[in-house]
């Protein structure tokens, strides 16, 4: 009986565990058959070079979420980061790979505030970084003057570059995401990251430096906001007052598609998050092939989190029953 | 004998309000193991977390082999060689076992954890506590008793050299246990040098030298085992005042108040009659799985049934109602306090109210009656002595036996005429048990009706006046008050000596 009972709960788990790639397999094929461009070499770089951005800053978030955490400033760090970087190399009249630095060094410092905030000053994360998000979009607008500023053309030139058929913003992606899955599972960084999402008062407990290391993965996560940031502005050749909106749910949704539980505790980026992100993206590029209103797409994106959230609550739930069960077949066996 | 392994030398700690210790001594030695006994809050918890480097003492200091040591925090007592099973464990589920013991130890290789290096230690560390599990299952795969032995591991794997447990059988199966105590054993004959936390006595005599009892933050007493008795260190843990209760009948049993005619739930209970009287007690008995608790969740509602009746007592006769609205007339007092039957961090008062909070209306608005709400949270408090530095309390920083009191009181309060409890004593010391008896058979003396489960025989038979065992979902038998322990506990074992 309770063999049978397993099976059932096998099937679920499978179910819930292998679900995206499901939806995101049947995405493909409807597109396919939908729409005629969709399915060409050229679409699919395009959807492969879209998803670089979002990407990276997934890539830091799946980090803080991995601590049961949550940092939705990223969008607005992307933009403040960016914008100094082009705003103090126009200025001071400084070279490509300075203002890439620029940006950089101030998405970290913008991480370190947030870091800082939550850590040594105890506010909760979503609040401060809600704060931050809206204050750092304020900057960002600030610094720009409310228009948008072109950004140099090495680094234009620099993601027109392509491998074959793949851009290099996709592959600086992919290896920021491959290093970042490496940090998570293979490092002791990484572990203490899980530790904390399983319980910060247990991990402290076994000797886990708890704040230091929730300070650093704030000041990661900034850090790889700033790199969105710079990927996305490099896209689109311009830095404009809108860069990075909605990034950070974007991204959260992202994370979360791939399977990472905002329980904290357990993820990946890759293929975790990389799936979540090819997910959005392709069912966004499907939808502008097949002529859709782009008032639909947010309607679309919040469609995305709500079944996104669904699934990782029902997973909780299955841990919690597959638990139950398990002590039962103990009781049983005491018998 | 030889030089003691650790001395702890009159260590005292205070917490804001409680003088948690009072110059505590106690010594273990290596190859040995010390129990350590007492009431809940007499102190135990306090001093293993000084002794874990969870707390710092205020006054006292602790030697290792004759030499004074600074424990700084729990990595510092990980680095004299203490180790600390939690009764709660420490693990986390969605780590990997491996991970769950090297977490804050693991050997790095240019920056990368070397998990093959971890992994071939981990395993080896198990399959010295008798264990086979893969390192790589995560934790939360795991059952209770494979749980512990992680732990285990990881404090073997941290070489350490006293290794505390506290409560470590509360949550195992009796084969788990002997498993565990055989590694206690083994890790005895290793030199290590074991504090072992517990209620239950017999474990103390089955495994232990020696022991120390603890009373309100002192020892007062100890010795080794072979020259102690159980009554002896039941008496030194709660003094003099309280002695084991059984309880004496005053009221007379009246009419019937609830009748549960072939109630089943499917594969989990199976045509379940019986009547509960007006000032009975009407014990049920049966091992774990028998299907006790979902006896208890199939009358008040909380679980579905099948098919069968259950009858109350609402005005004057006996009628059929339907599980949903039984809550209307039950109190069910939960067998988990913590998961099931408190607010943890919400107040005493607000905890107390819970159930009663439609009679605390105010006249005038559809508001609870905050006034109200506090005299009455304060009569309880005070009736059912719960200890408490005030009302606001929240009821996660009570004892184990007070937060108990509290879920009682809260049913007090509400004054339905029939009673659940789901195994009321569970976890509580030997001084907190004979408190809730004692409410328990002043609520029967009210010409309250009781249904009790417990699964301690002598509780159920200290109170009960009447019997009922469960086995596999079934009553297999009925005893009358006085039957014996032995009829007892042929009868739940499936063995059929009475009809």
């Amino acid at each position: 009986m309770i063999d049978n009972k397993s099976g059932q709960f096998n099937l679920r788990r499978i179910i819930f565990s292998y679900g995206f790639y499901i939806v995101l397999v049947a995405v493909f094929i409807i597109y396919s058959l939908g729409a005629t461009s969709f399915l060409t070499i050229s679409n699919l770089a395009n959807i492969l070079r879209d998803i670089a951005p979002l990407l990276v800053i997934a890539s830091g978030l799946t980090l803080v979420i991995v601590t049961g955490s949550l940092d939705i400033s990223v969008g607005s760090i992307a933009l403040a980061s960016a914008a100094a970087g082009i705003f103090l190399t126009s200025r001071l009249q400084l070279s490509t790979p300075a203002m890439i630095l620029i940006a950089l060094a101030v998405g970290t410092c913008l991480g370190a505030i947030n870091g800082f905030l939550i850590v040594v000053l105890r506010i909760n994360a979503l609040v401060t970084t809600l704060g931050m998000m809206i204050a750092l979009r304020g900057v960002g607008l600030d610094l720009l003057g409310g228009s948008q500023w072109m950004v140099p053309d090495a680094l234009v030139d620099f993601t027109r570059l392509k491998v074959g058929p793949i851009y290099s913003g996709t592959i600086v992606a992919l290896v920021i995401a491959g290093v970042a899955q490496v940090v998570l599972t293979r490092t002791v960084f990484g572990r203490h990251l899980a530790a904390i999402g399983n319980s910060p008062v247990i991990a402290a407990r076994l000797g886990v430096r708890v704040r230091l290391t929730t300070f650093a993965v704030f000041v990661l996560s900034g850090f790889l906001a700033s790199a969105g940031g710079i990927l996305t502005a490099a896209h689109l050749a311009v830095v404009h007052p809108y860069l990075g909106q909605g990034l950070e749910f974007l991204g959260v949704a992202a994370v979360v598609v791939g399977g990472t539980s905002l329980f904290g505790g357990e993820g990946s980026v890759i293929p975790g998050t990389l799936i979540g992100v090819i997910t959005l993206i392709l069912i966004e590029n499907g939808l502008n092939l097949m002529g859709a209103s782009p008032f639909v797409y947010p309607f679309v994106r919040g469609l995305i989190i709500f079944t996104a959230m669904y699934a990782d609550s029902l997973r909780a739930q299955l841990h919690g029953q597959t638990r139950r069960i398990v002590t039962e077949a103990t009781a049983v066996g005491a018998e | 004998m030889d030089q003691p392994y650790l001395r702890m030398i009159d260590i005292a700690k205070s917490f804001p309000g409680v003088q948690a210790l009072k110059g505590v001594n106690l010594d273990a030695f290596a190859g040995q193991a010390l129990g350590l006994v007492g009431a809940n809050g007499a102190g135990k918890s306090t001093l293993m977390n000084v002794l874990g480097g969870v707390v710092r003492a205020d006054v006292g200091h602790i030697e290792i082999l004759g030499k004074t040591v600074e424990i700084n925090g729990p990595l510092g007592a990980a680095l004299l060689g203490i180790a600390f099973i939690h009764q709660e464990l420490a693990l986390m589920p969605t780590l990997s076992v491996v991970e769950n013991v090297f977490i804050s130890s693991f050997t790095t290789k240019g920056g990368l954890i070397d998990f093959r290096v971890a992994e071939e230690r981990c395993a080896e560390a198990l399959a010295r506590l008798g264990c086979d599990v893969n390192p790589r299952t995560k934790v939360r795969d795991l059952a209770a008793g494979e749980r512990q032995l992680v732990e285990i591991a990881r404090a073997l794997l941290v070489n350490a050299r006293i290794i505390i447990f506290d409560e470590p059988t509360s949550s195992l199966t009796q084969k788990e246990q002997k498993h565990l105590f055989a590694v206690i054993e083994s890790l005895k004959k290793e030199g290590v040098a074991i504090i072992y936390i517990t209620h239950f006595l017999d474990e103390i005599f089955d495994i232990c030298e020696r022991v120390e009892v603890l009373r309100d933050g002192q020892t007062v007493g100890g010795g080794f085992c072979e020259e102690l008795t159980r009554d002896g260190l039941i008496r030194l843990m709660i003094g003099d005042t309280i002695s084991h209760y059984f309880r004496e009948r005053k009221a007379q049993i009246g009419e019937p108040v609830l009748e549960v005619e072939g109630l089943r739930r499917e594969g989990i209970l199976e045509d379940i009659n019986f009547t509960l009287h007006k000032g009975e007690i009407l014990g049920l008995w049966g091992l774990m799985g028998s299907g006790r608790t979902e006896l208890a969740r199939c009358l008040t509602g909380l679980d579905p049934i099948s098919s069968g009746s259950i009858k109350v007592r609402t005005n004057g006769a006996l009628e059929e109602i339907s599980p949903q609205d039984a809550r209307r007339w039950l109190g069910l007092i939960t067998e988990s306090r913590r998961d099931d039957g408190l607010l943890l961090p919400m107040s005493v008062t607000e905890n107390l109210s819970l159930a009663n909070l439609r009679a605390l209306l105010s006249r005038i608005w559809p508001f609870v009656d905050s006034g109200r709400e506090r005299s009455l949270g304060q009569q309880f408090v005070d009736v059912l002595h719960i200890k408490t530095p005030r009302l606001e309390q929240p009821v996660e920083l009570l004892s184990g036996g007070n937060q108990q009191k509290v879920v009682l009181g809260r049913w007090l309060q509400r004054n339905p005429a029939i009673y659940i409890m789901d195994e009321p004593t569970r976890g509580l010391d030997v001084g907190a048990k004979a408190e809730i008896h004692k409410i328990i058979a002043d609520l029967a003396d009210e010409s309250k009706a009781i249904l009790l489960i417990s699964s301690e025989i002598e509780e159920m038979m200290g109170l009960s006046d009447r019997y009922l065992v469960l086995n596999r979902g079934r009553i297999v038998a009925q005893y009358p008050a006085g039957a014996g322990k032995e009829e007892l506990m042929a009868a739940a074992a499936g063995v059929r000596t009475h009809d």
